[in-house]
């Protein structure tokens, strides 16, 4: 078994609801409710769900670009949240993040060589012979050309600029990299393109991966455990084929069963999941998911599930086990 | 008129002021009663703008250039493309649309009572309370709860799938013969397209609407669709029905397609991927449009544009892999 690489244990991170002229403090919305996970060293980890279930304010807590409120992020074993600011600046050379949509994640008016160029000099101390080759190198490894480093951001299609952010994430040789949403944006074909690459890369850079989409076939496709959060909680976690073959918890049998069909011939027989997803900020007292879910019982109501074992890696928060 | 739609040699220009540029060339389709069709393609091949001519919605630099879309209304056989006014009354009562974003196609400022009763104000000669009664009946239809009391707020204190909701409420209350969903589900996730997909299915057979259901997502074909156009870089390319595209795909694009999505989720493999990208900026090549990116192109492809054609009965594909004069050259 692989070694493991980072360690998050209790994660939570809350935002105030202020109201009223005095912006006195209200309530808080629960974005990221007592998350613990574990990711190997050299494997993708994916966190699913539906929008607003936290899992891009996990992946960003991970990384301390919002400040979690209380539990611990071992990477390597020593604790992230502790850094002092010097000290986590250092780190980021090893923790980096694609963002979602390359539309709006690199500056306009920076040409794609000092967009490259930028995590190298914040990091390292390098003449601009070396900057070059490392921008070179790198530029060939995602697929962009020589001749196109000097066009700026606006001229390249989604699917360039999304190359363009994985450079600049992979730039400084980290070890770990969030992958925010990175083919959301994008078209199907462009799509298959992208998650090629970052296979790709993961297998020439020793790269691990925090993988957060909700997008159930590309999750499947690409990542070695799964984690499908919901309300700010994980609700069920395993190896990914355990998990979609043999989905236990009511939601994400629903999840599963919500993708719609690639044949019409075959159309599945859809579990609807009635209605939306409760508001965080006062989030119900018992299970998450007990509103919309098809077999709820009393005990759900009034008690929270925890995360269960159920057979090997996979865990389930549900009262039916 | 045994077709609710025929859109005839369709073309949309962008006109700027020193240039013409065709982007929908030569586009014609019919729609059957009661008939789901789908289009689907990716980003940028035309098929937003091209539901946007049919209900005269296109503006400045677009242009509809050549081309009919034959309508069966109410006061019989109209070109929807050479109306001026009289379009008004055909917008949002034989005809009506669904876009893609909810959340930004509803006015922020009016309450979900004044834009459902809007349509019925312009359409109708009913009393206020009859609206009222009118507009509750279709909540109740799209399945919203505490449809009383929703009336009377506003856009911002609803989510994506209830906004999504009161559109389709929107866009059915005054019956339309056809509907035009542009993405209906592809700003909402997973769980609520499912809701939604199957609630205007229901409402298909409810209302005997005929739908055009623009998308780029198969899944959504494969799910509500009987007839399907591939659109690519503003052409069709293949056109027939659901299972046939799905099965016996005859382009190479659309083959294409299927296999990036299918092979999906088989870990052993690389995914699939059609090289390059779709031609962009109205750049138009000169022969087959998909020719650069396709794995099985021929000498012919390269300089000359192949056509639409009848491959068998109710299929047709727009490539010279199935055209007999295209085999010696």
């Amino acid at each position: 078994m692989s070694r493991v690489l980072l360690e998050v244990e209790n994660l939570k991170t809350y935002f105030p609801v202020k109201e009223g002229v005095f912006k006195k403090t209200t309530g808080y919305v629960h974005a990221v409710d007592d998350v613990s996970f574990k990711v190997n060293e050299q494997e993708t980890f994916a966190l699913v769900g539906e929008s607003g279930c936290g899992k891009s304010t996990t992946g960003m807590s991970i990384l301390r670009l919002i400040e979690p409120t209380a539990g611990s992020v071992l990477f390597e074993g020593q604790d992230v949240l502790k850094l002092s600011a010097e000290e986590l600046r250092k780190k980021r050379r090893d923790m980096q993040l694609i963002f979602q949509n390359p539309y709006s994640s690199l500056n306009p008016r920076m040409t794609v060589k000092r967009l490259m160029e930028e995590p190298l000099k914040t990091h390292f101390k390098m003449s601009q012979k070396e900057l070059d080759e490392q921008v070179f190198q790198t530029a060939d490894k995602v697929g962009i050309s020589k001749d196109q480093l000097e066009r700026y951001p606006h001229q390249f299609s989604g699917g360039q600029r999304q190359r363009i952010s994985i450079a600049r994430a992979i730039i400084s040789r980290p070890r770990f990299v969030v992958a925010d949403e990175p083919v959301s944006a994008l078209d199907v074909s462009i799509q298959s393109q992208i998650l090629n690459l970052l296979i790709q890369l993961q297998m020439d850079l020793k790269l691990t991966y925090i993988f957060i989409s909700h997008d159930l076939n590309v999750v499947r496709h690409l990542s070695n455990s799964v984690a499908v959060m919901y309300l700010g909680r994980i609700v069920e976690t395993g190896l990914s084929e355990e998990i979609f073959k043999n989905p236990m918890h009511p939601y994400t049998q629903a999840l599963l069963s919500a993708v719609p069909s690639k044949d019409p011939l075959n159309k599945k027989k859809r579990i609807i999941l009635q209605g939306d997803v409760p508001s965080p900020v006062n989030p119900p007292e018992g299970c998450p998911v007990f509103a919309r879910c098809n077999r709820a019982m009393d005990v759900c109501k009034q008690q929270r599930p925890v995360l269960k074992a159920m057979s090997g890696t996979h865990r389930t928060a549900c009262h039916l086990y | 008129m045994e077709n609710i739609l025929e859109v005839k040699n369709l073309g949309i220009d962008l006109v700027t002021r020193d240039s013409i540029r065709r982007l929908i060339d030569d586009v014609s389709f019919e729609v059957g009663i009661k008939q789901s069709y789908g289009i689907v393609g990716e980003s940028g091949c035309g098929k937003s703008i091209t539901a946007m001519s049919i209900m005269q919605l296109l503006s400045y630099p677009l242009k509809t250039g050549k081309g009919e879309i034959f309508f069966d209304s109410d006061a019989g056989k109209v070109d929807l493309l050479s109306m001026k006014k009289e379009i008004r009354k055909i917008r949002g009562k034989e005809i009506s649309m669904i876009f893609q974003e909810p959340m930004t196609a509803l006015d922020p400022i009016f309450t979900i009572e004044d834009q459902i009763i809007e349509t019925l104000e312009f359409h109708t000669n009913l009393n206020k309370k009859d609206m009222r009664d009118l507009a509750l009946e279709m909540l109740n239809k799209v399945g919203i709860p505490r449809a009383e009391q929703l009336l009377g707020e506003y856009p911002h204190q609803l989510s994506g799938g209830m906004l999504q909701r009161i559109m389709i409420a929107i866009a059915l209350i005054c019956r339309p013969k056809l509907l035009i969903a542009d993405e209906p589900t592809t700003a909402l996730d997973v769980t609520i397209q499912a809701q939604i997909l199957d609630l205007m299915n229901e409402l298909k057979e409810s209302f005997d609407t005929s739908i055009i259901m623009i998308t780029h997502d198969l899944g959504v074909i494969a799910e509500t669709c009987e007839k399907v156009a591939v659109f690519y870089a503003g052409q069709i390319v293949e056109e027939t029905d659901v299972v046939r595209m799905f099965h016996g795909a005859a382009h190479p694009y659309t083959s294409g397609l299927l296999r990036a999505v299918t092979s999906l989720g088989d870990k052993s493999k690389s995914l699939y991927t059609i090289p390059g990208m779709v031609p962009v900026g109205g750049y138009i090549p000169k022969g087959c449009r998909f020719e650069d990116r396709c794995d099985r192109a021929k000498k012919i492809c390269k300089n000359n544009p192949p056509e639409l054609l009848e491959i068998e009965e109710g299929h047709k594909c727009r490539c010279w892999l199935y055209n007999e004069s295209g085999d010696e050259k």
